[in-house]
């Protein structure tokens, strides 16, 4: 790694085969292993949170009905009457990002949600069911979303391909807004990390200067706990946003 | 409220006043437990507002990228299908960028942050 004079930042981002030969022959390589363990993760929480199922919550009972809590009102509130059929899939949605943004922030884990091919099909996801519940709830009146209400007609040839333009941009700005906050922090915390590598490479003096982006270091990892849990937050509640408007009508 | 209900039926069932004594104490050192953690969650909400303040600060710039990438994206490949190079390129960044626009105009028209 970064052993010298160069820092590589993007290296960490490199996808290998795992698990030996079985991995080797399956293709298997971190991602999807720790998109796995990010899937164990949550089952594992909300199962053992649950199983006590008492009146007075624990700890860990506690927070797995305030997670449950908080994307049920999320997903009622902001989609409407129709949002508790959309509840599981808004809550496996926030939950699987939002495990694998905080398993990145283990040493010697990956970050599956730093990769667009991740993103982009969990945006494309979202994307096609909200089609598919416009088509369920509004059925052909979906198109005329595409011409705004009150508008003179002869402007439609301009309104219209802004209109779909701004629909089509929906799954890139989910896509990109998630990968790239995920790659950035991460990109940061590695180019810190080599820093002070480089500065112990300096004898004594740098020795104890090389203290200093240990510390920003530990400034950014809190700083990644709060955008990890923060774009989770926005992924789900842009989804649930794309549905109301799905279902509106 | 389990631990009221708690209350009032051992007040109601007219036990020993030393034992109504410890009864209360007791559930008064639950509510007060369970407020403090009501409190707590009363925060969290304000920190959830704060929150979705941020997330939308953080939307923002992505929004109006996307919708440009997505404007040229469409007209090159347009272009590359219609032979007619700068044209469509041209059109669909003018109107990625109004899409952009209008992507930012509702989200922040929606906030009321």
């Amino acid at each position: 790694m970064a052993a010298g004079s160069t820092i590589d930042a993007l290296g960490q981002f490199e996808l290998h085969p795992v698990l030996g030969q079985i991995g080797e022959a399956l293709r298997f390589s971190q991602s999807p292993l720790f998109m796995l363990i990010a899937i164990v993760a949550v089952l594992a929480f909300l199962y053992l949170g649950m199983r006590p199922a008492a009146v007075v919550p624990g700890r860990l009972q506690a927070a797995a009905e305030l997670g449950y809590d908080f994307i049920h009102n999320m997903a009622t509130e902001t989609i409407g009457k129709e949002g508790a059929a959309f509840f599981p899939f808004v809550f496996a949605i926030f939950f699987f990002i939002l495990a694998g943004n905080y398993l990145g922030l283990i040493p010697y884990c990956f970050t599956f949600t730093s990769h667009i091919a991740v993103t982009a099909s969990l945006a494309i996801l979202v994307f096609l069911v909200s089609i598919l519940a416009s088509f369920k709830y509004q059925g052909v009146k979906f198109f005329t979303h595409f011409m705004p209400e009150g508008a003179p007609v002869f402007l439609a040839p301009l309104l219209i391909p802004i209109e779909i333009l701004s629909f089509l941009s929906r799954p890139v700005s989910l896509s990109i807004r998630l990968f790239a906050n995920m790659m950035a922090g991460h990109v940061l915390l590695e180019v810190f990390a080599g820093f002070t590598l480089m500065l112990a490479g300096l004898g004594a003096f740098g020795s104890v200067l090389a203290v200093a982006p240990v510390v920003i270091n530990v400034a950014l990892t809190a700083l990644e706990l709060l955008v990890g849990v923060l774009q989770a937050y926005v992924f789900a509640i842009l989804t649930c946003i794309y549905l109301r408007e799905a279902v509106a009508h | 409220m389990g631990a009221q209900d708690d209350l009032n039926v051992s007040s109601q069932a007219g036990e020993s006043a030393d034992s109504f004594d410890r009864r209360l104490a007791d559930a008064e050192a639950r509510m007060r437990g369970k407020s403090g953690k009501a409190d707590t969650s009363t925060t969290e909400q304000e920190g959830s507002a704060d929150y979705s303040a941020f997330g939308l600060a953080m939307r923002i710039g992505t929004e109006m990228v996307a919708a440009l990438i997505v404007g040229v994206v469409l007209g090159y490949g347009l272009d590359r299908l219609c032979g007619t190079k700068p044209l469509f390129l041209i059109l669909f960044s003018l109107v990625g960028g109004a899409a952009g626009m209008l992507n930012v105009w509702r989200a922040v028209k929606n906030a009321n942050v």
